[in-house]
């Protein structure tokens, strides 16, 4: 174990000093080392008051030992010189005891990299008593508005690194702040809504205007919730709700273990129509709109990769190891050595539109507003992508283009590349949402509208 | 260690904490996967590190590191300092529900330790049952798959309480997947996302014999290709035990929990249908429904000696022939409805705020067998194997699609149909269950992917039941 200075992220050359120590005296053909050392900050509240306010000083480092064209991997938490190199013989371990790997060519080479976003000073440093007298602050502003704040705010500070034997030597510092807010009201209608944000720095993170918009939206939703019927109805999904959708698409679609394992709707479909022509998906690293990253869990390089170009898919995304099994090349979304999905693309962008918010809802003859879901599926008949979920925290029926009424939360049942093919607007604003599976993870996404999403139930509030 | 603890507790009593406890806790992992004839995945997994929680101006504080005891002092103040942040916006200082402080050791029961297997065992195993799947172009993918784990922890408090634990716990199943044009299906044993899971050692893989279930699971997803779908509308339903296992996790499990009924989960995980108020009263299900929350029972992953306050392990009755009786507890919020702790806080590793999780939260067997309970049924669906799992944000509306179904005709078992998905309303779902399979067909299963908190913790919990039927239930 190696001490810790409080404030301060370790050097990234000293990081890779101890992975070139480490990597010198490695057993094996190959080997591969991946480390970070983690500073996490959560404050969690609830009824204007935090319940939770945790730090946490987390290591992780990954080995990965190729033997004779066989592979194993180790991870563990010590970062030190002498414990990377047990872990090394630890993953020559595993390697020595499996059969070789059909198609493997080796660990990846260098590519190229984005250049370094450095590390944001003020969310580094952000002390306990900083960030409490922050909330403080949004909770007294709900609080004179008649609302109470439920959420949490999150700083991280990591630096990382990767190497090989076959000269990959890269590294990173960033830091990433966010939050999750939902304002609610009391009695006799209780009523919340909901904003969440990323960014990498805490500056570009505005936390009394997202309290403010969760509040809106409680405020708004404070009166008798109307029940609409199931059926197929127009809406606008917020950039919390398409990010949902999102990260079910990634995993059922574009990881490179749905891709293998034959079920993901890409499957023989690269090149063809998936969806509408307006909708554009991609993954990019180095954008710093979002929460960038210079490279994949194996060292490769970020780059900006097109998922779904004006509605014709185009690829899936693959480690080398996927890739050598299926003739691909890398495309630097590994997520590890240790990981089961191999590959998946974690720094999404939808193309924004043209369309403001208020004219997608204006415009709208019958329709629902909605902020976010909740507990999305995406397992139903992922050749489809048929997904189910619930709304949840800001939901609203329009007629004539105004906000009538909240809803009684509903069900939706959805093929997602057939709601992606009936897009009819999609704003020129997005949002970074950071994404369920964290480590830096965010989908930057504008807010669209949908004619006839389905809605197969409603629930019992 | 003990001695080491104790100048720790004093240094933060004097540093104003009111509470103290640690926790030091070292993971080891193993894993193998197999897909098609190829290890695509072998490794293993190890870390350790300290978790500091205490309670300064009437708040929480918590911090955590891996650095070692050289970084436990610092850790201690980073604690404080989170708690005197906290108490900037404090409405009521947490109070804990009284308990006597414990001493002990408690380690799980296995015959054969996992870890002590050669990997080439484990890989030929897994590698025979897959081969047996791969005997037809249309099945893609064959993967099988071997997960152990062993968790050793000290548990210690400024109350005086010092307890330490070892638990080990193996599992795993296999999978194949069937594609011709567009359909694709999966079938997977002895259930679905990584298989059945239970503290206990290799002896437990032994028992599962994947090779001898596999040509069945080959066979079903090839007749999956071709099959009917499963009829929407209402059905009389029977639900397997993996499947009712899963209901009953996210029907009654996470509905129950104390800490989201008191709103403290709301920002992410929701909150509940339920309040204290209906203890006692609430009709939550037939009266054939009994439902406890049991961290003593062997062999279940949500098993354990003590809960992550130090809590003993024990039984408590949530839904007592249908009627509402218990939650899971914490001491703090234990202390908010006048109880003692139901011993279920539980962290999932040393950088963890310990939370209210499930344990084994398990449905009582009934009478009849499961053969008699299909005799029984003239018309009606049998669904098994979990696909697809949402429910809403306070646990009523839910939807649950399995990987596959039978249709039953006068008492017996027929044709095989595809994609079923069946929906409802949690007390009246439960309010429809009108028959529960012995204890010949109960299974206890575990479920090691229980997401909950921020940051998410997951949590290995365990189910137990046996097939069950309820009455016109809506199938989509």
């Amino acid at each position: 174990m190696t001490a810790r200075t409080p404030g301060r992220l370790r050097p990234e050359a000293e990081l890779l000093g101890t992975l070139d120590e480490a990597l010198r005296s490695s057993p094996g053909d190959e080997a591969e080392l991946a480390v970070h050392a983690t500073v996490k900050n959560t404050t969690r509240f609830a009824s204007s008051a935090i319940h939770q306010n945790s730090s946490e000083e987390i290591s992780g480092a990954t080995a990965r030992v190729i033997l004779g064209g066989r592979a194993g991997a180790a991870s563990g938490n010590d970062l030190s010189a002498g414990g990377l190199a047990d872990l090394l013989r630890e993953a020559a371990r595993f390697a020595a005891s499996s059969p070789p790997l059909a198609g493997f060519r080796g660990l990846p080479g260098p590519t190229p990299l984005p250049p370094p976003q450095n590390p944001d000073e003020e969310t580094l440093l952000l002390s306990p008593l900083d960030k409490g007298s922050r909330l403080k602050r949004i909770f007294d502003l709900a609080a004179a508005r008649g609302a109470e704040m439920h959420g949490s705010f999150t700083t991280l500070a990591s630096a990382s690194a990767v190497a090989n034997t076959r000269g990959i030597r890269v590294s990173q510092s960033s830091t990433d702040a966010e939050t999750v807010l939902i304002g609610m009201t009391g009695q006799p209608n209780p009523s919340s809504g909901y904003a969440s944000q990323c960014a990498r720095a805490l500056s570009l993170l505005p936390l009394e205007a997202l309290a403010g918009e969760a509040v809106d939206k409680a405020i708004a939703a404070r009166y008798p919730p109307k029940e609409i019927p199931p059926g197929r109805y127009d809406v606008v999904l917020e950039p919390a709700a398409i990010s949902e959708i999102l990260e079910w698409l990634s995993l059922i679609g574009f990881a490179a273990r749905a891709f293998e394992d034959g079920s993901s709707f890409l499957c023989g479909r690269e090149g063809e129509r998936v969806t509408g022509e307006s909708f554009t998906l991609y993954d990019d690293g180095s954008d710093p709109e979002g929460l960038p990253c210079r490279f994949d869990g194996e060292g490769v390089g970020k780059k900006k990769f097109v998922l779904i170009e004006n509605g014709i898919g185009q690829s899936a995304v693959f480690d080398k190891a996927t890739a050598d099994r299926l003739g691909r090349e890398p495309t630097g979304h590994a997520l590890g050595a240790r990981s089961e999905e191999g590959a998946l693309p974690t720094n999404l962008f939808v193309a924004p539109g043209t369309t403001s918010r208020e004219k997608l809802i204006g415009t709208m003859e019958r329709g629902l507003w909605i902020t976010r879901f909740h507990y999305l599926n995406g397992f139903l008949d992922p050749k489809q992508a048929l997904m189910t979920g619930m709304t949840r925290d800001g939901a609203f029926w329009i007629e004539d283009g105004r906000v009538v009424a909240p809803i009684v939360n509903m069900r939706w049942t959805e093929s997602i590349l057939e709601a992606f093919s009936r897009i009819d607007g999609l704003t020129p604003d997005r949002r970074s949402i950071s994404a369920w599976w964290g480590g830096g993870a965010a989908n930057t996404v504008p807010a669209m509208r949908i004619r006839g999403f389905q809605f197969t139930g409603v629930s019992k509030r | 260690m003990k001695a080491r603890f104790e100048e720790l507790f004093a240094r933060l009593r004097r540093s104003g904490a009111d509470y103290a406890d640690i926790r030091w806790v070292e993971t080891r992992r193993e894993s193998v996967k197999i897909r098609n004839g190829e290890v695509i995945g072998i490794g293993g997994g190890f870390d350790r590190g300290f978790g500091i929680r205490v309670i300064v101006d009437g708040c929480w504080g918590f911090a955590a590191t891996d650095e070692g005891e050289s970084g436990l002092e610092r850790t201690a103040s980073a604690a404080v300092e989170s708690a005197k942040a906290a108490a900037l916006t404090r409405r009521a200082a947490v109070r804990l529900a009284e308990a006597e402080p414990v001493t002990g050791n408690w380690s799980s029961h296995f015959s054969i330790d996992p870890f002590d297997v050669p990997l080439e065992t484990k890989i030929a195993l897994l590698l025979d049952s897959t081969e047996r799947m791969r005997t037809d172009d249309r099945i893609v993918s064959a993967e099988g798959e071997l997960s152990i784990y062993r968790q050793e922890k000290i548990f210690a408090s400024s109350e005086g309480s010092y307890v330490e634990q070892s638990t080990t716990e193996c599992g795993g199943g296999i999978s194949a997947v069937a594609v011709s044009g567009e359909e694709t299906h999966r079938r997977s044993y002895p259930s679905g996302y990584g298989g059945n899971q239970a503290n206990r050692g290799w002896e437990f893989i032994l028992e599962q014999d994947f090779s001898g279930s596999a040509v069945r699971i080959r066979d079903e997803a090839l007749a999956l290709l071709t099959a009917p779908k499963a009829p929407a509308g209402f059905h009389d339903l029977i639900v397997g035990a993996s499947q009712l296992a899963l209901q009953i996790h996210e029907s009654c499990g996470h509905p129950t929990e104390l800490d989201r009924i008191f709103g403290t989960e709301l920002s992410l995980a929701g909150g509940s249908f339920l309040d204290p108020g209906m203890l006692g009263k609430f009709r939550y299900g037939s009266d054939r429904v009994t439902i406890a929350a049991d961290a003593t029972v062997p062999g279940g992953i949500g098993t354990f000696g003590y809960d992550d306050e130090g809590t003993p392990a024990r039984r408590t009755v949530l839904v007592d022939r249908g009627i509402l009786t218990g939650f899971l507890t914490s001491r703090e919020t234990a202390e908010k409805i006048g109880q003692r702790s139901g011993g279920t806080m539980r962290a999932e590793s040393w950088n963890h705020l310990p939370l209210i999780r499930m344990v084994n939260v398990n449905l009582d067997p009934g009478e009849d067998s499961f053969e008699n309970l299909v005799l029984d049924t003239r018309k009606g669906i049998l669904v098994e194997t979990n696909k697809a799992w949402s429910i809403d944000d306070v646990r009523l509306n839910f939807q649950f699609g399995c990987e596959i179904a039978w249709e039953i005709e006068n008492g017996r078992i027929g044709r095989i149909l595809k994609s079923p998905v069946y929906t409802g309303i949690t007390p009246q779902f439960w309010g429809r269950c009108d028959a529960i399979s012995n204890r010949d067909a109960w299974t206890l299963w575990g479920v090691p992917n229980c997401g909950k908190g921020d940051p998410m913790q997951v949590v290995r919990v365990a189910h137990g039941a046996s097939p069950a039927r309820f009455h016109g239930v809506e199938m989509q």
